[in-house]
């Protein structure tokens, strides 16, 4: 289906990152917006606050992030497109709604700019150091999908595509960007509505008395209805059935059997061929090869860049969903490479991940980075210098150490 | 079934709305069949957080602070007044109605277990209401003391009898004079009931005000 | 200039528009003169207080690096903004300064200096808010970054209509200027 004209502000711009996403949400049909301000994610609520009534839709600060991502949620199974955007500090305080919206199988979407550090961190900078809790920061089993961009322009974007993703799968869907890229001021087209694909959400269509609102169809999805419109929904938190039913008197092996946790998962897991996107440059012939993700990925080209004029055979794996995570591709390199090198705005999340589909394959190199800004391109250049001269086989993940901490802490 | 008189309560006054579209947020009520026997839509929400926006609808900070807050102390309140308390609560007393009324809630009441038809007529009437209100239903907890039989109901009907001895309808009484406390009456009744315009109405008058042909109303 | 990636950065304090300019010629750059352009502004603290400053990296391909780590060329309109950001202008740097509120060092390497009473002939044309465009028509002036024809388009879309005149009034007032200097 194509976008609604109405809410699609076609042209060129000279935004931020956070605008974009604003923008990008009304494009995707987006209705509902709830939040609480919190820096560097401010300005994307502020953003969408000014559109939204100018497309029929509602920005509401509420008194916490808790109250908003139920919001979002209550917003969601009243039948509009909803989201929220926050930074870590709120992100945490979401996790709990983001576990129930995961089990009800609630389509929303979060964007978190990151900040650097842990707890209050560093408020008016960058991290991508909350990429583990975006997968399971909320309590028990279910899957998410979580996409991140390099620029304003791709904040435009997978905003839609995270809209898109939420409702095709009925999962939140994180926009992982960050405050570099948040705060970033670049050049942004918006299309023609006729050129930009949203996703509808999935109705039930057939008799009142039959639905069931967890009952799968295609891609293990269960189609959705609207609260208010007499189907008697029973929506809870606690392991239910595909009635919506808890499943508190069951024995266990009942419990297991019709309860929905394991397709919470599953949906995701046997559908990640179709859900992960990937770019790809200069791997056929690699030795070592890049493995990063939004405004790291973008830094870290110019690392390649000067390794390719040293003469080295590096390419470049660019994760634009983070989660699910392309298990196959990065054990399929493995085989065939020398190593990886992961540079990430953290002390190591995702490098552990392609350790774990290395098998012991391919050297994997972190290259970290404490947050607060971006990398040195000539740290990714070094490592990947260390990994392409290397002969030995590591045992495990080996962190680079920049020259920037090499001069802090020896 | 459940046999909580809040319950009752709920299903006799949504009987008598002839309400339709009504959706029932709660932390407490997860039975399978609720949903069907109230004829509503049922969330059971996590932790109490019961500030879910529905149908469109949304609450502003005060009154889902409200929600929250009262949602979480409507829990402890029963104990502030147990007959049998397990040690004395230390906590100081809590008021609602106060809370509610200075959120801006358009009817706020209270009644006890003991009350039936004025809770009922309460729910009733702020059903209908536009905005949001505020009941609070002074009632034993389920587990302990409102089991369907047995020893629990001995239990219920010397709460039931607390309640006859120690409550006053009083509707005038000023909702700062209304926190319960172990020592003073119950007081309870109907303290505030009032029209306002809602969110959304100010939401939509106050943009189109603003924006002109540009504005397209939320609906 | 001839190099491939140019890093500007506009400082001065709170209030002189020194963030709008950044816009202003990223705008110009990207939009009209389809570069690439990269702008960055300081925000917490040290963005509410005295000082203020924006960065932008144009270039030919897409921006990699996001931040300026050695100016190509600092415009400065306060001392504080001087003092602070002096030392990471390139030794072949320009240095575009606000000469009433900037009192530079002798220059080191071969840094260039070009000043313009950039406040005062704000002031001249009737408000010294456009003190910052003035300095934006002696910068397309004398680096060269972006065309004359992209910074009159993208003006009038980063101010309020009511001022556009104005600005584009005061846009020329500092592009004459350095051209009379040369002669």
């Amino acid at each position: 289906m194509k976008a609604n004209p109405k809410d699609v502000f076609s042209g060129t711009y000279y935004i931020d990152g956070d605008v974009a996403c604003a923008y990008g949400a009304a494009a995707a049909g987006c209705k509902f917006l709830a939040g609480y301000p919190i820096t560097p994610s401010t300005e994307a609520a502020e953003a969408f606050a000014k559109l939204a009534p100018q497309i029929g839709a509602m920005f509401i600060q509420m008194e916490d992030e808790l109250g908003s991502i139920v919001a979002v949620l209550g917003a969601s199974w009243a039948g509009k497109k909803s989201m929220t955007i926050t930074s870590g500090p709120g992100f945490s305080l979401m996790m709990e709604g983001i576990g129930f919206g995961a089990a009800l199988e609630t389509p929303f979407v979060i964007i978190n700019i990151q900040r650097g550090g842990p707890s209050t961190g560093v408020p008016t900078r960058t991290g991508q150091a909350d990429m583990m809790q975006a997968r399971w920061g909320s309590h028990g089993d279910y899957e998410i999908i979580a996409l991140s961009p390099d620029s304003p322009q791709e904040s435009f974007e997978f905003t839609i595509k995270a809209f898109n993703l939420a409702e095709r799968y009925r999962v939140p869907v994180m926009l992982m960007s960050d405050e570099c890229v948040g705060h970033m001021t670049e050049k942004v087209v918006i299309p023609s509505a006729s050129e930009i694909e949203v996703e509808p959400r999935r109705f039930y269509h057939g008799p009142k008395d039959q639905y069931l609102p967890f009952k799968p169809e295609r891609d293990l999805v269960p189609p959705m209805v609207k609260a208010g419109e007499g189907y008697r929904l029973h929506l809870t938190g606690l392991v239910h059935d595909e009635n919506g039913y808890p499943l508190l008197d069951c024995d266990i092996d009942e419990v297991t059997q019709k309860s929905t946790t394991r397709r919470l998962v599953d949906k995701i897991r046997a559908n990640a061929d179709k859900i992960i996107e990937i770019k790809e440059d200069s791997l056929d012939d690699a030795e070592v090869v890049v493995v990063s993700y939004g405004i790291t990925s973008r830094v870290a080209l110019k690392g390649i860049e000067q390794a390719r004029e040293y003469g080295i055979k590096v390419g470049s794996l660019r994760l634009v969903t983070v989660w699910p995570f392309p298990e196959k591709r990065i054990t399929e390199l493995a085989h065939k490479i020398k190593g990886f090198v992961v540079p990430e705005i953290n002390y190591g999340q995702i490098v552990f991940e392609v350790e774990r589909c290395s098998h012991g394959k391919a050297n994997v190199v972190l290259v970290p980075h404490g947050g607060a800004g971006v990398h040195n391109p000539d740290d990714i250049f070094e490592a990947i210098k260390q990994v392409a001269k290397n002969k030995e086989k590591y045992e495990g993940v080996v962190e680079y150490r920049t020259s920037l901490e090499r001069l802090i802490f020896g | 079934m459940n046999q909580n008189s809040v319950i009752v309560s709920l299903a006799n006054a949504l009987e008598r709305t002839g309400l339709e579209k009504v959706c029932v947020v709660s932390d407490v009520l997860y039975k399978k069949g609720i949903a069907d026997y109230l004829g509503v839509d049922l969330f059971h929400t996590t932790r109490g957080r019961t500030n879910c926006s529905y149908g469109g609808f949304g609450y502003n900070r005060g009154e889902s602070f409200h929600a929250r807050c009262a949602q979480k102390k409507l829990k402890n309140a029963p104990s502030v007044n147990s007959v049998f308390p397990l040690y004395i609560c230390p906590e100081q007393p809590f008021n609602i109605p106060h809370l509610a009324k200075s959120c801006g809630a358009v009817y706020v009441a209270r009644w006890t277990a003991l009350h039936k038809a004025e809770l009922t007529n309460s729910i009733a009437e702020a059903l209908q209401k536009q905005g949001f209100s505020v009941i609070e239903a002074i009632s034993p907890g389920e587990g302990n003391f409102a089991g369907v039989d047995g020893v629990a109901s001995d239990a219920r009907e010397k709460l039931l009898k607390f309640y006859y001895d120690n409550s006053e309808i009083k509707d005038t009484e000023p909702t700062e004079n209304l926190a319960i406390d172990s020592d003073k009456k119950i007081i309870v009744g109907k303290f505030v009931d009032w029209e306002r315009p809602t969110f959304i109405d100010l939401y939509n008058n106050q943009l189109r005000h603003t924006l002109g042909n540009k504005f397209v109303p939320y609906e | 200039m001839g190099k491939k990636t140019i890093g500007i950065r506009f400082a001065g304090f709170g209030g002189q528009g020194i963030i709008r300019s950044g816009i202003i010629v990223g705008r110009a750059v990207s939009i009209y003169d389809n570069k690439f352009a990269t702008m960055n502004q300081s925000f917490g603290p040290e963005a509410r207080g005295g000082a203020c400053s924006s960065e932008l990296v144009i270039s030919d391909s897409k921006v990699l690096y996001p931040y300026v780590t050695v100016s190509d060329v600092l415009v400065v309109m306060s001392q504080e903004g001087y003092d602070k950001f002096e030392p990471e202008l390139s030794e072949e740097g320009m240095l575009l300064i606000d000469e009433d509120l900037v009192k530079p060092k002798p220059p080191r390497g071969k840094i260039k200096i070009f000043s313009i009473p950039a406040t005062k002939l704000a002031e001249e044309l009737g408000n010294r808010i456009v003190a910052n465009v003035v300095m934006l028509g002696f910068f397309t002036s004398l680096t060269k970054v972006v065309s004359v024809e992209a910074m009159r388009k993208a003006i009038p879309e980063s101010v309020p209509s009511r001022f556009v005149e104005l600005n584009l009034k005061a846009f020329d007032c500092g592009y004459e200027y350095s051209r009379k200097q040369k002669c």
